[in-house]
């Protein structure tokens, strides 16, 4: 197994009391990481458990993953990604060009691209817990107002159904990927912005269903 | 009877274990992958500056009270409370501008030391931190790249990594007008191992998770992959038709079976050439079809752990990485 090894004589060069320190400081340090890793998709009660000892060390070394899956996609049907759009005021929202998206950040290969992508999937996440989703709604409306000089009337968090083959050779609105029939809205909330720019979110509960993001928060 | 099987049997474990962890090594491979880490890293680290204030401003996407309710940290449960404890990050204590890109650009400093390999004992472990303050600031919107990174810069940690290809050998060899053979390092070997064991893992809970998916039984996770149009770069849905489909299906079967493959065959030195073409195939290909560039690129950096100095050698025919020079 050791394939790079050059000089197998200097092993004896560490003694073997700092051998074994040496040894038992890794055996711990795999141990958190066998845990943390195997703990990823659907921990146990007994890993539940033995990660309130790891945990610490673990997420401090980005070991122990609260948010992202190891296993990079289920690459299922309800796999899907998500949007959010906020409506400007003054402007009607059964247009959806009206509609203005997170920042365009221009191509899709990028990890600031990713980034936002997965704020979307947060909030699409956390759309059951009124009190979070407004928190983030929030946050994103007042980054609009400061950032972007736009005034939001309206937010919503949207799920980007995927084709299927069939689809594919189907019709010609089928065959169209961004077409307004793959999309589901899974957060909606009308925004109220103070005169001190103080803002407010009312959910209006019209959402159709809830999103199953690639999320992994324990 | 027992007793002696026992007594063989630790016997075993004990010597295999010495020789896996504490024979000493040539470094050079870590260096490579210093480098190359380096790379990954700054890029990473770029990638924030467009939006450094839209997400960690004052009025930012995502402030500091914001990510501790997201995460359960304003609570005050055990669970919460070692959130608070695990995730502490230098850009926790600003939010304006200048502070946040002086923090930025000082981190830049630090991952090009370590990429050109200056201080390297102390800017890698600096690397580190660095990455580590970005993912903790708002670990809700990491993704699969922060994981590789930070695994590749920890364990780099340990390593002589600027031993060769590094400006601190440069700098040594100015010092020095007597060379003397480099020594290898148990360091090196260490600091290898634990990639290795810890790629290795990682390939097996990335098959293992996949098989808890139908898809991936099915043969149809490719074809879910591709029809994400809002991540995949490539557009690859005239496969959709059958016969093209059962490349899709063929597809889906290969990565689950190499990835399966990579854990427990990567050990056999006769397999690794084979299994690291592959995998430089695989990654490339994932990395169209999903849009995860950095990701796939950290991948393939890591998967370098596993190519010998030897091989380096042959293919690094620099004076400056003579054998016959100084380590620093």
């Amino acid at each position: 197994m050791s394939s790079q090894a050059t000089t197998p004589a200097d092993a004896n060069s560490m003694t073997s009391s700092v051998r074994g320190f040496v040894s038992l400081a890794i055996f711990i340090h795999l141990c958190f990481v066998f845990l943390a890793i195997t703990s990823n998709v659907e921990p146990s009660l007994l890993q539940q458990r033995l990660l309130l000892v790891a945990r610490p060390y673990a997420q401090l070394l980005n070991i122990d993953l609260s948010f992202t899956p190891y296993h990079l996609t289920h690459a299922t049907i309800d796999d899907v990604d998500h949007r959010i759009e906020v409506l400007p005021a003054g402007k009607m929202s059964t247009d959806e060009d009206n509609w203005v998206s997170m920042p365009d950040v221009g191509w899709r290969g990028t990890e600031r691209y990713a980034r936002y992508q997965r704020l979307a999937s947060m909030m699409a996440y956390f759309s059951a817990e009124e009190d979070t989703a407004a928190l983030l709604a929030e946050s994103i409306c007042k980054n609009f107002l400061e950032q972007s000089s736009i005034t939001p009337q309206r937010i919503r968090c949207r799920k980007h159904l995927l084709q299927n083959r069939s689809s594919i050779n189907g019709l010609a609105a089928d065959r169209d990927p961004f077409a307004q029939q793959y999309f589901r809205d899974v957060y909606t909330a009308n925004v109220l912005v103070g005169a001190d720019g103080q803002i407010n979110v009312v959910p209006t509960g019209s959402a159709q269903e809830m999103a199953q993001p690639d999320t992994n928060r324990k | 009877m027992i007793k002696n099987y026992f007594n063989q049997l630790i016997g075993a474990v004990g010597s295999t274990w010495n020789r896996f962890w504490f024979t000493s090594s040539d470094p050079l491979t870590l260096c490579v992958i210093r480098i190359l880490t380096g790379i990954v890293a700054i890029i990473y680290h770029l990638s924030h500056s467009w939006d450094l204030t839209r997400w960690f401003g004052l009025h930012g996407l995502l402030p500091i009270d914001t990510v501790h309710r997201l995460t359960g940290a304003a609570n005050d449960s055990v669970f919460d409370q070692q959130f608070v404890v695990a995730h502490i990050s230098l850009l926790n204590q600003f939010d304006d501008v200048a502070n946040l890109w002086t923090v930025h650009i000082f981190g830049l400093a630090i991952l090009l030391a370590f990429t050109l390999g200056l201080w390297t004992r102390i800017t890698t472990i600096l690397s580190l931190t660095v990455i580590l303050t970005y993912i903790h600031r708002a670990p809700m919107i990491t993704g699969h790249v922060e994981p590789i990174l930070s695994m590749l810069l920890l364990y780099l940690c340990i390593a002589p990594c600027g031993t060769y290809l590094s400006l601190d050998r440069i700098r040594a060899r100015k010092k020095q007008s007597v060379t003397t053979e480099i020594p290898s390092s148990i360091s090196a070997t260490v600091s290898m191992r634990f990639i290795q064991v810890h790629l290795a893992a990682l390939y097996f809970i990335m098959a293992l998770s996949k098989l808890a998916g139908d898809t991936w039984w099915a043969g149809e996770a490719v074809w879910w992959l591709i029809a994400r149009s809002e991540t995949r770069l490539i557009d690859l849905t005239f496969l959709s038709d059958l016969p093209a489909y059962y490349v899709v299906n063929a597809w889906t079967h290969l990565i689950v079976f190499f990835e399966l493959s990579f854990a427990l065959l990567v050990w056999y030195r006769i397999a690794r050439p084979l299994l690291l073409g592959i995998a430089l195939l695989m990654w490339t290909t994932l990395a169209l079809l999903t849009g995860a560039l950095l990701f796939c690129l950290a991948m393939m950096v890591a998967n370098l752990v596993f190519v010998q100095s030897t091989t380096w050698r042959r293919y690094l025919n620099n004076p400056l990485d003579s054998p016959t020079t100084l380590a620093t």
